[in-house]
Order: C-alpha cells, then sequence, then structure tokens
C-alpha cells in the first residue's frame, strides 16, 4: 500500500481553527460544559496546548519584524512519524504503524500508563482523564478506510490542508516553498520530510521552523533507546525466571519433606486428647 | 444619496482627528445623531480610538455559538487588543483585567496585547487604537462576557442607517 500524508500549508491557513472543532465533532471529543470553565491564553489560541479531549490544536505565535508583524499559525497534532518513539514504548501495543504509515493508538489496549506522552519528542499523545486512556490524531484511519479524506483536510475553507499519497504530498509542499521564496519569505521551510524518519503529515512553515514552534531536528528519548535494548533483555530475563521454576517443578516431582508428615499426625493426636 | 450627489470623507461622529478633505467635521446627516442617548465622548477626556469586529468562532452576539461548548472553548473569552507602547504606558500586561469606558458604558474584560495593534501618527500626535470583538453577553452561553455594544455610539449614517460601531472614542485603565 502506498504511504499518505496529510499537508499542512501554514502560508495558506487562516487560522479559523475549523479544523481543530470538526476534528472534535468527526472524532466524538467533547468540550468543557461548565459555564465560564475554560482557560484563556491572552491570545487567539484556544488553549495552551493538546489535551485528552483535543487531538488537533491551532497555534498562534507572533512575532514583531521590521518588515511587519510575522503572525505563525501552526496546526499541532500528531505528525505520524516512521519512526515513532510512543510505539517503542508503549508496553501493550496499543500503538502501530498501519499500512500507510498512519500510528493508530487502539484505545481498547491502551492502559493509559502515559508512556508515549513522555516519549513522543513532541509530547503529543495525551492522556484522557475519563477514559483512562491516551489519545492522539488517528489519521481519521476510519474515514481513510471509507475512501474519504480526513476530517480536518475536508473542512479546510482555505485549502489550507491536503491529504493523498506521501510523495505526492511531498512534492507539493516542496512546490509550494519554492513560491514562498519567490514571493520573500526567504526562511520558507517543509517539515517532516526526514524528521523522525520521515512524517505523514508535512507541514509548510512560511516563516521557518523555529517560528511555527517546531524541532528542527527531533530525537527518540535516550530511554526510548534503551528501552529497546533492555524490553527483549527483560523478555529473556523472564523466560529465565519462568523456565527456572518450571525446572525447579519438574525436579521436584514426588520430593516428600523429612519429618512433615509425623509432625501433622502428633499435631492431631494432640488435638484428640485435648478434647 | 442623502449626503450628496457623490461619496464623500467625513470623519467619524467621535473622532479624535479633523476632516482635512472638506470644510464638515461629520455628516450632517447622521440619523441618530441628536438623541439624548448618544453622549459623545470628549476626544480629550476620552483620547483613545476602538473598533469592533468579529471573530470567525462566533456568530453575531454569540446567541448560539456561545451555546455551543466546542465554538466556546475555541474562542472563551472576551478581550481588548491594544499595543504594547499603550499597554505600557497604562500598565497593563497581557492577560490582564481592564476597564474600558467612556460617558456611555463602562465594560471590564481581559487585555490582548499584541504587536499587531499600532499607535498612529495623526496631526502630530500619537494616537492610539484598540479593538474588540462584540460576541459576547450574559444572559446564555457557556461563554460569558462584557457586551461591546454598551460603549458604542447609536449613530446611523445618512443612507441605510448603519450604525457607527467600528469607530468611537474611549479610554482604558486597568481594573
Amino acid at each position: 500500500m502506498t504511504e499518505s500524508a496529510i499537508l499542512y500549508d501554514s502560508s495558506k491557513c487562516s487560522a479559523c481553527k475549523g479544523c481543530q472543532v470538526q476534528c472534535k465533532q468527526w472524532n466524538m471529543l467533547p468540550s468543557s460544559m461548565v459555564k465560564d470553565g475554560y482557560e484563556s491564553t491572552g491570545s487567539y489560541q484556544s488553549m495552551a496546548d493538546l489535551n485528552g479531549d483535543t487531538r488537533l490544536l491551532i497555534e498562534f505565535r507572533e512575532k514583531d519584524t521590521p518588515a511587519g508583524v510575522e503572525w505563525a499559525f501552526s496546526r499541532r497534532a500528531c505528525f505520524h512519524c516512521t519512526e515513532p518513539a510512543c510505539m517503542d514504548v508503549c508496553p501493550v501495543g496499543a500503538i502501530s504503524r498501519l499500512d500507510d504509515g498512519t500510528v493508530k493508538l487502539d484505545s481498547s489496549k491502551c492502559v493509559g500508563c502515559k508512556y508515549c506522552t513522555a516519549a513522543c519528542p513532541f509530547s503529543v499523545p495525551k492522556y484522557r482523564e475519563n477514559f483512562g486512556v491516551s489519545n492522539k490524531c488517528t489519521l481519521c484511519d476510519d474515514r481513510v478506510a471509507k475512501g474519504i479524506e480526513p476530517a480536518c483536510v475536508k473542512t479546510c475553507p482555505a485549502a489550507a490542508i491536503f491529504y493523498g499519497p506521501r510523495t505526492e504530498m511531498l512534492t507539493k509542499g516542496k512546490a509550494r516553498v519554492a513560491e514562498l521564496k519567490v514571493a520573500g519569505f526567504n526562511k520558507a521551510e517543509l517539515y517532516g520530510e526526514t524528521q523522525m524518519g520521515g512524517m505523514h503529515s508535512l507541514f509548510v512553515a512560511k516563516f521557518g521552523f523555529e517560528a511555527h514552534g517546531l524541532i528542527r531536528d527531533p530525537k527518540k528519548p535516550d530511554i526510548v533507546t534503551l528501552m529497546s535494548i533492555i524490553k527483549p533483555l527483560t523478555g529473556l530475563g523472564i523466560a529465565a525466571i519462568v523456565g527456572g521454576l518450571g525446572i525447579s517443578f519438574l525436579s521436584s516431582i514426588g520430593y516428600t519433606r523429612d519429618g512433615l508428615t509425623e509432625e501433622l499426625e502428633t499435631a492431631d493426636e494432640a488435638a484428640k486428647e485435648e478434647k | 444619496m442623502k449626503d450628496g450627489p457623490l461619496t464623500e470623507h467625513y470623519e467619524p461622529f467621535e473622532s479624535p482627528a479633523k476632516n482635512l478633505i472638506n470644510g464638515g467635521q461629520s455628516t450632517p446627516n447622521l440619523t441618530f445623531g441628536s438623541a439624548k442617548s448618544v453622549k459623545p465622548s470628549d476626544p480629550k477626556k476620552y483620547p483613545i480610538v476602538c473598533t469592533t469586529y468579529r471573530m470567525t468562532e462566533h456568530w453575531q452576539t454569540g446567541g448560539m455559538t456561545r451555546n455551543i461548548p466546542w465554538l466556546a472553548e475555541a474562542m472563551p473569552k472576551m478581550f481588548v487588543e491594544m499595543s504594547l507602547e499603550l499597554a505600557k504606558e497604562k500598565g497593563i500586561a497581557n492577560g490582564d483585567q481592564v476597564r474600558v469606558f467612556n460617558d456611555r458604558g463602562d465594560i471590564e474584560m481581559m487585555a490582548m496585547v499584541t504587536p499587531r495593534f499600532k499607535p498612529f501618527t495623526i496631526d502630530g500626535k500619537t494616537v492610539h487604537q484598540v479593538g474588540m470583538p462584540w460576541h459576547w453577553g450574559y444572559a446564555s452561553g457557556y461563554a460569558t462576557g462584557a457586551i461591546a455594544n454598551d460603549l458604542t455610539p447609536n449613530v446611523g449614517d445618512a443612507n441605510s442607517s448603519i450604525p457607527e460601531y467600528k469607530a468611537y472614542l474611549v479610554n482604558v485603565e486597568k481594573a
């Protein structure tokens, strides 16, 4: 199966948050219903970060430059890495990579240990308090399986989010970066081509990675690499323990402890005498 | 056209600037200009230009959109945007609760200090501008807030009586 990807173009995005709301609607993720119970970020941004009920967030960053104000928008959601750190650390195998490159979190298997949140260089998976599981973008695999584009792509009124074969999206993204450079946005870059082994959510960063809050060179935390060594070792250790116990059991068949039977009899007799 | 055969420039009903284009200051054909409830703001007392606008998350006064949790969460709070320069002058930090007022009203909301707002230089003087959305109210909804139209003048343009809610005068202070 060919690999698919989302392409987000921050230079076309109007930051209307349509994708943010549509994501919640399609995936049936609620917002608080406490009157005036929402946090405020002091900017147009809805909340400080993703949360258990929010898989996609439009972020606002602004910088005053001599050439004018750089208002950088970012679509914060799972990047669907080819080498996902979250998948490596998941102790129950709830996170898997689908054929099209989507990194899927199966909430029915998730035990809510939050290892994925800690391992992800972008802290994308978030713990969903009332369900006791982690939550993150699924790239709308349910829609994609039916041949429909993801909900955020479908709803974008500015045509700033695209979905299609990854090779096509890469070409499209690179062409847009070249266009932006000609238009005078010298720092324009495409995010996700090589990062974390190649991402399945690409990002045209109009003002450069830093301006959009993207990590230039994301790396799996060392502990994740360590875990990939420790995991098979632990497996071996457990096998050795279970095997050892097995051998111990087999070798002890027919063994009776000296004196044990007599002691029991004595105890029984003593009890009779008391009566 | 009630205010002349050709389009003409007039300053808003309340303006810190003089109309240099023609003899008139504001249009003589304002529809509610003489109503008592207007209480025009004196530019000396209220030197800051205020404007109102909409956000994509809400519609009109939010009667519907503030009752939808997804949308209320997307843009939860009434705010007033102002330049870094004005905020410094008034001792206001981003996220502070501020009071915006004129003779017609007095409302409190969160300050959003941003470089997207810049002071103007008009006739050699620095004139500040603030801006606020008007989607909030107290009657219903998951997100409530101050009502921008408590401050706006009820004057209408000569031809269609469209209220002049996009340009009027206020003052700002830390609440």
